[in-house]
């Protein structure tokens, strides 16, 4: 009955439009008043759910990814992956997609990524001559690398709700990222060719050393994070700090995208971006609160078990349930609303939470890029002012592959497994 | 309503920014602490780094009514024309005002029951916890008078060219053109 009551009027808040945290907040009231329990429990939790060092890395790599926005880090990987990918055929799709995946191991989000090289990629692609609905697909769909390859700020917020090991969380995307790329690139290498798209002529070899010299900064942003964390020799919050600090100073003394009087504001909007989702997950956290005290996960277990649904069959059904709520939530949403119910069922019905946190962010890749309200198609249409249809018509080959790949992340576990387990041991 | 930052705003935006800055500082200072000046070394950063950005993400929440950059979907509203839109805002916005009292009451209790237990935190900043719960009725408080002021505008000076979805020029995000009010560096 509760879980009627919270869907219908989750839902109903929804449709009127009102922002997701008090749409939350309000159901997780009513439950609390419905159920007896004292209002002032939600608001010791909500309080004391901020209270996470894990969370507050979310903030600082939103910083960092703000300072290296503004700091005009996107060009100068784009220059690096263009000296070194120039002389074969497609070369500045082919650009995009590494340039994605290298903007995404420094910022973690993927509306950021496709933001970032789409300002610059996009009118490039177009004054050479390549279709604008292609363009436009390359750029939407690599841009939701960023959300699996580390740092991700998805799988710090699935580490938090599932009580897993964010480390171990980031490892376990590298290896699906890089097949989604590599995927990514296998297409548009044979789309370019069989489209006699535009070759760039390659740069001599002393351009292309001063081309990766400039970059190297940019660099080693990701590389100082992850030897940082992987190395033992900081925790994933002082890894944050430390590439927000080191994102500014670069930004400043190397691109100087942004004059120093700036910094405050720049600061200012990275935690007016991390708010909104840091709201969201305190008011998410006092359903999730009530949801483990309702015993709706147990009984989720029971019923699966009762009726003998297998892991594989277990996990195409949460695929599907995944894309739909896709259709109509954003990622924090789904996450935050969706993972409470499931994380406490996944080990009782045989699926490792690590496996698990890159289904669910695979999947959130997908709703990033398909319609109604994938926000990189919104992104897209806004910066080169195509109509949705055509941004949705150029994604559809790599909205194709991203299926193919979340099935391959899905029943192929070691994909996932084998670089936490390599290191951290089983 | 695409209006200039004022006094007010340019005070929050200031404050999170200096709030922001010194947890990165002190996040870093922790680290440099630790293996170059080991005399000198702090161990409380990862706490005072989250009682700055709560306590930022409190203040900012009030930009984030007045941007409209709370995180919604708009679906529903798109396809209720201007007249619709301003009844359905309008009862947001009654309900959020409810949402922030209740966040300014229990926040304000909460923060009053530690004051007058004297608690600290458990590490050896053993920083007094009553000053972090206060962010929660402070944040309460200022969305509330964010929200007081939005639903004023859409009973008593509703503009429809201006305030219905689909007008960007409040958005100061980087979100699509009238979509979701969604932050372009979190998703």
């Amino acid at each position: 009955m509760w879980a009627t009551l919270f869907f219908v009027m989750f839902f109903g808040l929804l449709a009127s439009g009102m922002p997701i945290f008090l749409v939350l907040g309000a159901c997780a009231a009513v439950l609390y008043i419905f159920s007896d329990q004292p209002l002032i429990g939600a608001a010791q939790v909500v309080i004391d759910s901020l209270n996470s060092s894990t969370l507050m890395s979310l903030p600082l790599f939103v910083m960092a990814a703000a300072f290296m926005r503004q700091g005009g880090v996107a060009k100068a990987l784009v220059d690096l992956c263009t000296a070194w990918i120039g002389g074969v055929r497609g070369s500045l799709g082919l650009v995009t997609v590494v340039s994605c995946t290298l903007f995404a191991a420094i910022c973690g989000s993927s509306v950021a990524t496709a933001l970032a090289m789409g300002t610059i990629l996009l009118p490039a692609m177009l004054e050479k001559g390549y279709p604008r609905s292609f363009a436009l697909g390359v750029i939407g769909a690599s841009g939701t690398i960023g959300i699996v390859v580390p740092p991700s700020l998805a799988l710090i917020l699935y580490g938090i709700v599932a009580e897993q090991s964010v480390p171990r969380l980031f490892l376990a995307g590298i290896l699906p990222g890089l097949l989604q790329a590599a995927a990514f690139f296998g297409w548009v290498w044979y789309t370019a060719r069989r489209n006699n798209f535009p070759i760039e002529p390659p740069l001599p070899m002393a351009m292309r050393w001063k081309v990766t010299w400039r970059a190297l900064p940019a660099l080693a942003v990701p590389a100082i994070v992850l030897f940082g964390i992987y190395g033992g020799i900081v925790t994933v919050t002082e890894a944050a700090a430390i590439a927000a600090a080191v994102s500014m100073f670069i930004s400043l003394v190397f691109y100087r995208g942004f004059h120093w009087t700036q910094s405050l504001s720049v600061i200012a909007d990275a935690l007016k971006s991390a708010g909104t989702i840091m709201l969201i997950v305190a008011t998410a956290l006092v359903f999730g609160h009530w949801m483990t005290d309702s015993g709706v996960p147990a009984e989720l277990v029971k019923w699966v078990v009762a009726n003998k649904f297998t892991t594989w069959e277990f996990l195409l059904a949460i695929n599907v349930l995944l894309l739909v709520l896709g259709c109509f939530l954003e990622v924090v949403a789904t996450l935050l609303l969706v993972l409470p119910v499931l994380a406490p069922a996944l080990i009782p019905l045989g699926v490792d939470p690590v496996h698990f946190s890159i289904i669910f962010t695979h999947n959130m890749e997908i709703a990033l890029v398909h319609p109604p309200v994938g926000l990189n198609l919104y992104v897209l249409a806004t910066i080169s002012t195509a109509p949705i249809g055509e941004v949705i018509r150029g994604i559809l080959p790599f909205l194709i592959l991203l299926l193919i790949v979340l099935m391959i992340i899905t029943y192929w576990p070691p994909l996932t497994m084998w670089l936490p387990q390599l290191i951290y041991g089983h | 309503m695409n209006r200039e930052d004022t006094f007010w705003d340019r005070v929050e935006r200031t404050l999170v920014g200096l709030l922001g800055a010194v947890a990165m500082i002190v996040g870093v200072v922790q680290v440099v602490g630790r293996y170059f000046f080991p005399a000198y070394a702090i161990s409380w950063a990862e706490e005072v780094i989250v009682y700055l950005v709560v306590w930022g993400v409190m203040i900012i929440s009030s930009q984030l009514v007045r941007t409209d950059g709370h995180v919604r979907p708009d679906l529903v509203l798109r396809l209720a024309g201007p007249t619709g839109q301003r009844w359905m805002e309008s009862f947001n916005c009654v309900v959020a005002l409810v949402f922030c009292v209740g966040m300014v009451w229990y926040g304000y209790q909460i923060a009053e029951t530690s004051w007058l237990l004297d608690e600290h935190s458990a590490s050896d900043f053993a920083f007094p916890m009553w000053i972090y719960y206060a962010s929660l009725p402070t944040g309460g408080l200022l969305m509330a008078a964010r929200y007081a002021i939005r639903l004023y505008r859409y009973l008593f000076r509703f503009d429809p060219a201006t305030m219905t979805v689909g007008h960007t020029a409040e958005h100061d995000l980087m979100a699509p053109a009238g979509g979701d009010a969604r932050s372009a560096t979190t998703d």
